[in-house]
C-alpha cells in the first residue's frame, strides 16, 4: 500500500447511534484499497445498510470518520459521490418516470453534461437489456427490470467505487447469474463493495470480506483469511468395498473417542470430530483403520460451503465471548 | 483503474447541473400534483364566479361595483383560502420523497444544500408564479367587469405584498418538510403557526404592519394610495423571513440522516 491516500474508503472508529437508542454500528475501522471486491456479511440487523449509507454521507456518523478517496465524508461531499456507484437493497423510483427518464434524471444529479449524458444512457439501456421497455413507466416494471435499471443507474457516472448493497437480493436464477457476472467483469477495474446475504455470491465475486456482528466488524480480511479459520471438523468419505466389511469399520470408528457424530448413509461415511481433537491424527486412524480391513476410500472432504462455515463459526465465537469481548476490544484498541 | 480516472477527467461536470434537476422535476411534480390544480381551478372558479356575479349586480341593479373593493375582498379570501393550499403544497415537497430521496437523488452527485435550494425555488416559483399569474389575469378581468379605479402600480404593489405573504408560508412549509420526517405533523405544525401566530400577531400595537392589516389596506393600495415605506416593511420583512426560516431548514436537512 502506497499509504492512506491509496485507500478507497477508511473508517476510523465509526460508530452509529440512532436517537440514543440503538447502537448500529460500535467502533468500526476499515480499509479498503482500489481493486478491492469487500463482501460485507453479517445477519439481519448487524449494520451493514447503516455502514454503507455512513460510507455514502446519506448518514452522519455519531463518532468516527469516513473517508472515500482519501477525503473525509459528509453529506455535502457532492464531488465524492460523483465517483460512487450505488444500488440500495430494494431500489425505489420516482413514480411515473420510463428508464430514459430516470437515467437522464440520475446523470444530470452526477452534473454530466448532455453531450455525455445522452449516449452514455442510450449505451446502458442497451447493455441492461431495457431497450424494448425503455418507453414504459417503471411503476409496471418487474424485479428483475428494475434491478437492471438500477445498476444502470450505478454505472452512468462511470464510477471508481461501486456500493451494491444485495444486488441479487429477489432475483431469479438467470438474472442472479447474470448479475454475479457483471460484477466479475466490473471488478476488474473497479473496487466494489457487496454487501450479501447470500454467502455463495461472496465466495464466487468477492477477494476480501468484512464480518459485521451487532454493529461490530468482527473479521475483516481476505477471504482466504476467513477461510482458513474454518474449523476443520466435519467430514464425508465415499467408500468402497464389501458392505458387511464397511459396517464393522464403522463400529470400530464408533469407538475412537475422537469423533462426536460417526454416521453411515449407504457408502458415505460422516464424521463429526469432537472440538478438541487433532484432525490430523482423528484422519490418520480412520485411514489406517480403513487399511486394515481393505476398504477402499474413494474421496475425502470437508463438509459445508467453507465460507458459510467460517462465518458460522466467527458469529459463534464471537456470541460466546460474553463480557470478555470488551477485554479484547480494548486490547485491540 | 487508471484509464477509468482519465476519462472522467476529462469529462467536465457541471455543478449546477443537478440543482437544476431537481429544479425542473419539482415544478413538473407541482404542477401535475392535484393539490396545485385544485388550487388553481379553486381559485380561477372563485375569481370569475365573483366577478361575474359583481357584473350581474350591476347589470340588474346599476349599483357602481368598485374594483378596488371588490378585488380587495376577493384577494383576501384567496390569500385566507390559499394559505392553507400553500401549506399542504410545501410541506410534503422533501418529506413525500422520503422512500427514494436517499436512494435515488442523495446518493448522486448533489449536495444537502443544493437539493433543499432546488426544492425551495421550486415550491417558491410555483406558489408566487401560479398567485401573480392568477392575479393579473384576476386584476385584467376585472377591468372589464367593474367600475374601474385601479391604478397599474397600486395593483403591482398589490400583488407584491400578496406573494411576499405567500412567499413566506411556502418557505416555512419546505423548511418544515426538510425537518419533519412526517408530513401530517409537518402540515399541522404549519396550520398552527399560520393561523395561531396571525391571531397574536393581532395583539401587536396598531403601529405594527401584520398580515390582516396589510390586507386591510388593500382598497387604497389598489388605488395607488400607498405608503411606500409601508411597502418597503412588509416586502422586507417577508423576504428576510423567508430566508431566515430557509436558513434554518436548510442547516437542518444539511446535518440529518437521510
Amino acid at each position: 500500500m502506497a499509504g492512506d491516500a491509496a485507500l478507497v474508503v477508511e473508517t476510523t472508529r465509526l460508530t452509529k447511534i440512532y436517537q440514543n437508542r440503538n447502537i448500529a454500528i460500535n467502533d468500526v475501522s476499515l480499509e479498503i484499497e482500489p481493486g478491492h471486491v469487500l463482501g460485507l456479511l453479517g445477519p439481519n440487523g448487524a449494520g451493514k445498510t447503516t455502514l454503507l449509507r455512513l460510507i455514502l454521507g446519506l448518514h452522519r456518523p455519531t463518532a468516527g470518520t469516513v473517508k472515500v478517496f482519501g477525503r473525509r465524508m459528509t453529506p455535502n461531499a457532492a464531488d465524492l459521490r460523483r465517483r460512487i456507484g450505488y444500488i440500495p437493497t430494494n431500489p425505489q423510483f420516482p413514480r411515473g418516470m420510463t428508464p430514459i427518464a430516470y437515467l437522464d434524471y440520475m446523470a444530470r444529479l452526477f452534473g454530466l453534461p448532455r453531450d455525455v449524458r445522452k449516449p452514455r444512457l442510450a449505451s446502458l439501456i442497451r447493455a441492461v437489456e431495457l431497450l424494448s421497455a425503455s418507453g414504459d413507466p417503471i411503476d409496471r416494471f418487474s424485479h428483475g427490470m428494475t434491478a437492471r435499471l438500477a445498476v444502470a443507474a450505478s454505472l452512468i457516472n462511470e464510477p471508481d467505487l461501486l456500493i451494491w448493497d444485495e444486488p441479487t437480493h429477489n432475483l431469479d436464477i438467470e438474472a442472479r447469474r447474470s448479475m454475479l457476472e457483471l460484477i466479475k467483469s466490473l471488478a476488474r477495474e473497479k473496487t466494489l463493495i457487496l454487501s450479501s446475504h447470500n454467502l455463495n455470491d461472496v465466495d464466487e465475486v468477492c477477494n476480501h470480506t468484512a464480518v459485521l456482528h451487532n454493529g461490530q466488524l468482527i473479521f475483516c480480511g481476505s477471504l482466504s483469511e476467513l477461510k482458513g479459520r474454518i474449523r476443520k471438523n466435519h467430514y464425508e468419505l465415499d467408500l468402497d468395498g464389501d458392505q458387511k466389511t464397511i459396517t464393522r469399520v464403522v463400529q470400530m470408528i464408533k469407538q475412537m473417542n475422537e469423533f462426536k457424530t460417526v454416521q453411515l448413509k449407504q457408502r458415505r461415511l460422516e464424521l463429526l470430530l469432537t472440538p478438541d481433537a487433532s484432525n490430523c491424527s482423528a484422519l490418520a486412524n480412520v485411514f489406517m483403520t480403513l487399511s486394515d480391513n481393505k476398504v477402499t476410500l474413494v474421496s475425502i472432504r470437508s463438509v459445508g460451503q467453507q465460507t458459510e462455515q467460517a462465518y458460522l463459526d466467527l458469529v459463534e465465537t464471537e456470541d460466546s465471548k460474553g463480557f470478555t469481548r470488551l477485554y479484547s476490544a480494548n486490547e485491540a484498541a | 483503474m487508471e484509464a477509468t480516472t482519465k476519462i472522467l477527467s476529462a469529462v467536465k461536470y457541471r455543478r449546477w447541473l443537478p440543482y437544476v434537476a431537481v429544479l425542473q422535476t419539482d415544478l413538473r411534480q407541482t404542477r401535475q400534483s392535484w393539490v396545485y390544480r385544485l388550487w388553481v381551478l379553486a381559485i380561477f372558479l372563485a375569481a370569475f364566479g365573483y366577478l361575474l356575479y359583481r357584473l350581474g349586480v350591476h347589470r340588474e341593479t346599476g349599483l357602481i361595483q368598485s374594483a378596488s373593493l371588490v378585488m380587495s375582498d376577493l384577494i383576501r379570501w384567496v390569500v385566507m383560502g390559499s394559505a392553507a393550499v400553500i401549506a399542504a403544497l410545501t410541506v410534503g415537497s422533501i418529506s413525500s420523497e422520503r422512500g427514494t430521496l436517499a436512494d435515488s437523488v442523495l446518493s448522486r452527485g448533489i449536495s444537502r444544500y443544493q437539493y433543499f435550494l432546488a426544492k425551495w425555488h421550486a415550491r417558491l416559483a410555483g406558489v408566487v408564479g401560479t398567485f401573480l399569474g392568477m392575479g393579473a389575469l384576476m386584476l385584467i378581468a376585472s377591468h372589464f367587469m367593474l367600475h374601474e379605479n385601479l391604478s397599474f402600480r397600486g395593483s403591482l404593489v398589490c400583488l407584491t405584498m400578496v406573494a411576499g405573504l405567500f412567499g413566506m408560508v411556502a418557505s416555512a412549509g419546505v423548511t418544515l418538510s426538510a425537518t419533519c420526517s412526517n408530513s401530517r405533523v409537518a402540515m399541522t405544525v404549519l396550520w398552527l403557526v399560520l393561523y395561531g401566530g396571525g391571531a397574536l400577531l393581532e395583539l401587536l400595537p396598531r403601529s405594527y404592519a401584520t398580515p390582516d392589516r396589510v390586507l386591510q389596506q388593500l382598497p387604497e393600495v389598489l388605488q395607488g394610495n400607498y405608503d411606500p415605506g409601508l411597502l418597503g416593511n412588509v416586502v422586507g420583512v417577508c423576504a428576510i423571513a423567508s430566508c431566515l426560516v430557509a436558513l434554518v431548514g436548510l442547516v437542518s436537512f444539511s446535518r440529518r440522516d437521510v
